[in-house]
């Protein structure tokens, strides 16, 4: 039986070991970045609702919901298609239909709540993370063959993390966290940074991503 | 808001028509009108990807165009930062929403703008046209809706638009003297499509019929703001490219101290009247179950309703009986729309056929099945207060599940009307599921999941007990799994616990099952086959061995299977690709 004491520096020193891993993975993205992404994770770690576990790298299940996610996103900002859609009587022949038309309110809500991601990366940039980086390979994931150090891979892991995806520019990124409650719920997150005097500054937090 | 006692029926209707009659109209800019020249009337097009929104900055020519207009003819930007020739016809460009269409020969732009003194209700719009090798064409047209479109328009905002229509020509290269000897009439054309009923067609509209209506304009006006008799017309017929641009009470220019506020959405509110209305109808009482009212009133109601109210209830001192009169109005209010939404059911899945599907397995058997219209009542009826998403996803295969729910609610999921919804139900099934199994299968499977939801919701309630007294067990099951999600004991117990339950609800499952097969020529369906197969569904789980033989577990496994992997004798059909 842990105390709690014993529980919480576990918990500390866990924290405090998966920022340091990531820091060492995230040096090999840019090397002019390097400092600055440890930056990033720890404020992304520290924003972590349940910080008792180890951060783990997406799995392959995840990395296709990821996908379906941005999908959504990139369908809204082109095709104004919702994210959410509901399902409404058409009283006339007394039929339910799925209404795939967004109200201007839904389209006003969805706008500027994904606005961080609009105004840092281009369609074009979000189409291809969608078609390259997390269509083939395993490019969605941190390289980790430089290191020898072991990154979490366990499918019991709560906290799991993407690989910052970056714009072309290299001065806006963004990061999806995904919170598991075993398989019976996750919660997703989309975390975007801008890069701002040569510091990554948090721009948005976008609970509910994909929604 | 279900009490139906006859002696007010009249009156609901009654007031159903009279506070129809005195609807606000809620018209926001919606564009979706097309204005360009020379198409031919009632033509079918064939115009698949030629309209659509874009912004100012999706389009170098547009964007270049305005900003030629945006400078001034001696290189000088108006101190309000509007250009000379908006100074000059005294609008405002809107760079945001404009409808682009492509012809043969030309591509033309259609900007909202607001004029300085835009007469109430109605509205204008900027259109530009790039034709080759002709000069650039650019013309205001002004609309002014008629009376009976005004009334129509707040219960369908898509019906044609009925009023009067001119124009205002644009010269944008400076030669202003010119802007007479321009053609003298115009002719405006909208698209319509045909999806539903027939209405403004918007890019949309792309597997739909369209047709063209064109209305020839010849009214030209010099002043930018023209005093019409907006009942006087003669020559609509064409429909809107935006929105009339309603002006609320609280915007009334000749009323600027009104002390009534406009919220982020444009409607007029009071918050002296609205205190009223809380305090009178009791609406932030605890002892307030009427969430239809409580709804309404916070997300629906517009200005002038609410006025409406206060002065009924102001007239009865808020007695008891005035308060019933509005529940019976707010009711006729709610209850009247043609095309009915069920808000508190969202699809958030890809596969909409499925999606599809999966709701007619209650919506079509409700009436037969106590399954199903249990789960119609708590989730689906438009005032049900407990909400359910629909999701499909990546679901491990190691789980090996067709779906899942989540027994932690979500928070912040958005609603039609821009409500944000917290404690909501999350069904997620299987990408693979829908894809492999056969239409009964995954109906199967919605069924199971949605007794899990089911209790879910109802324990978040804190109705779970009440509802089912002696589920003590998942009840402290939840409470542990819900403290301490991480802990695998507690996962496993709720899990079983979660599955316990089964055996109250394995009949009304199998009835539903046999509805829906009924429903769906489905042979070979009976209550004892049905009731393998929900049992099938319990595989994995400690009921499903302790209650059943080895034959009857295997049977029952291989049963289901068939359905899953749309395999073998199969008794059900893939209906979605």
């Amino acid at each position: 039986m842990k105390t709690p004491i014993q529980a919480t520096k576990k918990a500390q020193k866990l924290v405090t070991k998966s920022i340091l891993l990531l820091a060492v993975f995230f040096s090999q993205v840019t090397l002019s970045q390097e400092n600055h992404l440890s930056h990033v994770f720890e404020i992304i770690v520290n924003d972590f609702e349940r910080k008792d576990s180890t951060i783990c790298l997406l799995d392959i299940y995840d990395k296709g919901n990821i996908k379906s996610r941005l999908q959504k996103y990139y369908d809204f900002r082109t095709r104004n298609k919702p994210f959410l859609s509901t399902i409404a009587l058409d009283s006339t022949i007394n039929e339910y239909y799925i209404d795939s038309i967004p109200s201007k309110e839904r389209i006003k809500f969805w706008k500027k709540k994904y606005s961080a991601l609009d105004v840092s990366f281009s369609k074009k940039e979000i189409k291809s993370i969608i078609d390259n980086e997390l269509s083939y390979s395993e490019d969605y994931l941190y390289n980790t063959r430089k290191s020898d150090l072991e990154f979490g891979f366990d499918s019991g892991c709560v906290n799991r993390i993407s690989k910052p995806f970056l714009n072309s520019k290299k001065d806006a990124l963004f990061i999806i966290h995904a919170e598991k409650y075993g398989i019976l719920s996750t919660k997703w997150k989309a975390y975007v940074f801008r890069k701002i005097n040569d510091k990554w500054i948090l721009e948005s937090k976008i609970n509910n991503f994909g929604m | 808001m279900n009490f139906k006692a006859p002696k007010h029926q009249s009156t609901k209707l009654l007031f159903k028509f009279l506070l129809t009659t005195i609807l606000v109209l809620n018209l926001s800019c919606e564009n979706d009108t097309e204005i360009f020249e020379n198409d031919t009337d009632h033509n079918n097009l064939n115009s698949e990807s030629r309209i659509s929104y874009i912004n100012l900055n999706d389009s170098e020519i547009l964007k270049n165009y305005i900003e030629r207009i945006k400078i001034s003819e001696y290189n000088n930007i108006s101190v309000t930062n509007r250009t000379n020739t908006e100074d000059s016809y005294s609008f405002t460009a809107i760079e945001t929403d404009i409808i682009k269409i492509i012809g043969d020969r030309s591509i033309s732009y259609t900007l909202k703008i607001i004029k300085d003194n835009q007469p109430i209700n109605s509205f204008s719009n900027l259109v530009v046209e790039f034709v080759e090798e002709e000069d650039t064409n650019a013309f205001i047209i002004n609309y002014y809706p008629s009376d009976d479109y005004l009334e129509n328009v707040s219960e369908n905002r898509s019906i044609p638009y009925v009023g009067q229509i001119n124009k205002q020509s644009i010269d944008y290269d400076g030669s202003l003297n010119a802007m007479f000897l321009r053609e003298r009439c115009k002719s405006v054309t909208t698209i319509y499509c045909t999806f539903k009923w027939d209405h403004v067609a918007g890019p949309r509209c792309v597997d739909w019929p369209l047709y063209n209506q064109t209305t020839t304009v010849c009214t030209e006006v010099a002043d930018a703001n023209p005093i019409i008799d907006a009942g006087d017309s003669n020559g609509g017929g064409g429909d809107t490219p935006t929105a009339p641009n309603y002006v609320a009470p609280c915007e009334d220019v000749n009323n600027p101290d009104n002390g009534l506020l406009v919220d982020e959405n444009g409607n007029c509110y009071d918050v002296e009247l609205d205190n009223y209305l809380i305090n009178c109808l009791e609406l932030n009482s605890p002892a307030n179950f009427n969430s239809d009212l409580s709804h309404w009133f916070y997300s629906l109601a517009t200005y002038d309703q609410k006025v409406q109210l206060q002065t009924s209830l102001q007239a009865n001192e808020c007695n008891s009986e005035a308060q019933e009169f509005i529940e019976f109005a707010v009711d006729a209010i709610t209850d009247g729309s043609d095309f009915e939404t069920i808000e508190r059911l969202l699809i958030g899945m890809d596969k909409q056929c499925q999606a599809l599907k999966v709701f007619q397995s209650i919506s079509k058997i409700r009436e037969d099945s106590e399954f199903a219209e249990k789960i119609w009542n708590h989730f689906f009826v438009p005032s049900s207060n407990n909400k359910l998403v629909l999701l499909d996803e990546e679901i491990s295969a190691n789980d090996n599940a067709g779906a899942v729910v989540s027994i932690n609610l979500q928070d912040g999921v958005e609603l039609e009307n821009g409500t944000i919804l917290n404690d909501v139900v999350m069904l997620q099934f299987s990408n693979t599921h829908l894809d492999t199994a056969t239409t009964l299968g995954f109906v199967i499977t919605f069924y199971h999941e949605l007794v899990h939801a089911y209790m879910i919701s109802l324990y978040h309630n804190g109705t779970l007990l009440t509802e089912y007294p002696t589920y003590t067990a998942l009840k402290t099951a939840m409470d542990n799994f819900l403290s301490d999600p991480d802990n695998a004991d507690f996962k496993e117990a709720y899990g079983q616990e979660a599955h316990n339950i089964y055996t109250n609800f394995i009949d009304d499952i199998a009835d539903a099952i046999v509805e829906y097969s009924d429903y769906n020529n489905i042979n070979g369906v009976d209550e004892v086959y049905a009731k393998k197969l929900v049992w099938g569904t319990l595989n994995g789980n400690n009921i499903f061995t302790n209650s059943l033989t080895g034959p009857q577990q295997l049977e029952a496994q291989t049963l289901l299977a068939y359905e899953n992997t749309n395999t073998g004798n199969k008794k059900g059909t893939k209906t979605c690709n």
